[in-house]
């Protein structure tokens, strides 16, 4: 067990450094002059004694590998430097963000695995019959169709046409924590109905498959009810592929959050990543991308060491 | 009596389920070459140019003059679905081309040396599969920009290591196969047991993957549009028109209903298609659950 877990956070740190270094190689393709704006100045206002000094100021002259190793040093301490927009480090600005992601994140999470493998449970146990085909195909639909899209028709519904929740702005937690919940209800929704999809998939496909095992058989025959059978017997053990399928999902889900705040406005890490994006603000683009990145390789790990706990066939092998 | 009536009625059942699996097979495919035909023939189509604005029509209704009303540039809303399903599809097809090559040859390559080749590409592919994909898809796009060639050479590349994982398992199964090994008994060269022994009979998990993946191409090229991240404008792409279309909703909802139509067709259409494809082609997996993904 313990040398499976210094495997797995070892290729985790591998991960990391693997995108670290891409940021850093994106930023050396961009022409000099991008490069130079990164420190926050304006280079096409400079003379050419003005440009090489700030190159020279900036490192930019020295060696690839002395560069890459400096930026690598400072990524790795949470400094990528002043943001253009904001002029504040750029690290304060994304751990601002961080929280309001992490709700949203939390709340399709609590919306969708509930919603999910109940729908799994309900269409395996009635397999065939018109609920499993009508619920089923619902599922189906809400998981490949885009967030956006799912997104916009229930603010269309729910904000615009029925009018129960606001369709935009924003209110801090600490402010007015209510209208801060009432706020965050629709894009959990949106994220979550895409997770519950995918939850709904695999726990109707994984109960079916345990409900045809031979201990299912043993225990009903032995004459234990109904329900002891389907939830201690089946259900335990349909659970940890679901967990696994649906926790790897979490870098998707991450995703899912660039476009769902996007479209509901929601002022978290995705908002900020693609409105820096848009500014070509791009030592916000490094920070985000690293920190939404690392975020992403530790909650898989967690995902990873926790279904080895429930299962100690996967950390053996 | 009783078994004569059950196992009928278990003959009528499959001949139903077979039946139910060519009518998915062919609605869906019928689907995705009437959009290939728009894509393909949109100048034809097209009423009028999509960029071309008509001043004074802004966010009209159905007309004689636009089939589909206007948005709120005053520019045709029927023209611009039309292109829109040419930005989509060609960044989806070749995307999706790149993906499929590249997965192959290094598919086949490291299930046919194994070892150390093997172990490099595969845990290189490994390691990509591993990280978020739209959020790596847009950190790219930011720092190389977004036209539609980079869109096509980034969606591509990252879609390499999907399509080697599915090569890999498959190749490794043929590999120990009698008539490659009789191939190589005979002298055959390497890349003739590759591309005559390995290569055509991999083609079937290739298609279904390539299917699926015109979806999530599709998915991510829009979402990219969506977020005014895709093909730069004037070019007229759904995810734009969805997002454009948001703004003007109450006064005139058409390009938004309209485009967030067209999105869901396809990508519905595509999946149902990928999934019949694989219980035809790849009768094993039959029934098995892939985890297809809105994102």
């Amino acid at each position: 067990m313990s040398n499976y877990i210094v495997k797995r956070i070892a290729v985790s740190l591998g991960l990391i450094w693997f995108v670290m270094s891409l940021i850093f190689f994106l930023v050396h393709s961009l022409p000099g002059d991008a490069i130079l704006a990164l420190g926050g100045d304006r280079p096409e206002s400079m003379s050419k004694e003005q440009r090489e000094f700030m190159l020279h100021e900036l490192g930019l002259d020295r060696p690839l590998y002395i560069q890459y190793m400096d930026w690598l040093g400072k990524a790795v301490q949470g400094d990528f430097g002043v943001s253009i927009s904001s002029k504040r480090p750029v690290l304060r600005d994304v751990l601002v963000c961080v929280p309001r992601t992490v709700e949203l994140a939390v709340g399709a999470l609590l919306i969708g695995f509930p919603l999910g493998i109940t729908a799994g449970v309900v269409t395996a146990l009635h397999r065939n019959s018109r609920a499993d085909v009508l619920i089923n195909g619902t599922f189906v639909m809400l998981g490949s169709l885009p967030v956006y899209i799912t997104g916009i028709v229930l603010l269309l519904v729910f904000g615009l046409y029925l009018g129960w929740v606001p369709t935009g702005g924003f209110v801090e937690l600490s402010e007015n924590w209510t209208a801060h919940l009432r706020l965050l209800i629709l894009p959990s929704l949106t994220l979550g109905l895409w997770l519950g999809a995918v939850a709904a998939r695999m726990t109707r496909h994984a109960m079916l498959e345990v409900l045809s095992q031979d201990y299912i058989r043993t225990a009903f025959s032995k004459g234990l009810a109904r329900r002891t059978v389907h939830f201690s017997h089946a259900l335990r053990n349909a659970l940890i592929p679901v967990v696994t399928a649906t926790g790897l999902q979490i870098g998707s889900l991450l995703g899912g959050a660039v476009l769902t705040e996007t479209v509901y406005t929601w002022p978290g890490l995705g908002s900020m990543f693609v409105s820096a994006v848009l500014q070509s603000n791009y030592p916000v683009i490094q920070g985000v991308v690293v920190i939404m990145v690392t975020a992403f390789v530790f909650t898989n790990l967690a995902v990873d060491l926790f279904i080895g706990c429930l299962d100690p066939r996967i950390s053996r092998r | 009596m009783a078994e004569a009536t059950e196992a009928s009625a278990r003959r009528g059942r499959a001949a139903h389920r077979r039946k139910w699996r060519s009518g998915r097979l062919l609605i869906s495919g019928a689907i995705i070459f009437f959009f290939a035909a728009i894509a393909i023939l949109a100048p034809l189509l097209a009423q009028y140019d999509p960029f071309r604005v008509f001043s004074g029509q802004v966010l009209k209704g159905p007309s004689a003059a636009h089939w589909l009303g206007t948005d709120g540039l005053g520019r045709s809303t029927a023209s611009r679905l039309v292109y829109g399903a040419r930005a989509s599809l060609q960044v989806a097809f070749f995307a999706v081309v790149i993906a499929a090559l590249g997965g192959t040859s290094l598919g086949i390559i490291s299930a046919y040396y194994g070892g150390l080749v093997d172990m490099i590409i595969m845990r290189a592919m490994d390691l990509i599969l591993c990280l978020p994909m739209m959020i790596l898809v847009i950190a790219v796009v930011a720092f190389m920009g977004n036209s539609i060639t980079n869109l096509i050479l980034v969606i591509g590349v990252l879609y390499i290591p999907g399509t080697a994982r599915i090569l890999y398992t498959t190749a490794l199964s043929i590999r120990q196969t009698q008539y490659v090994q009789a191939a190589q008994a005979v002298g055959a060269t390497v890349p003739r047991i590759m591309l005559r022994h390995i290569f055509p009979n991999a083609i079937a998990p290739l298609f279904v993957h390539i299917t699926l993946s015109l979806g999530f191409v599709i998915l991510t090229e829009t979402g990219l549009s969506f977020l005014g991240l895709g093909p730069p404008p004037p070019t007229a792409t759904w995810g734009r028109m969805i997002a454009e279309g948001r703004s003007y909703v109450h006064r005139q909802p058409l390009p938004l209903i309209l485009s967030m139509t067209a999105v869901s067709i396809v990508i519905l259409a595509l999946n149902v298609l990928g999934d019949a494809l694989r219980d035809i082609l790849d009768p094993r997996l039959r029934g098995s659950a892939t985890i297809k993904t809105g994102l």
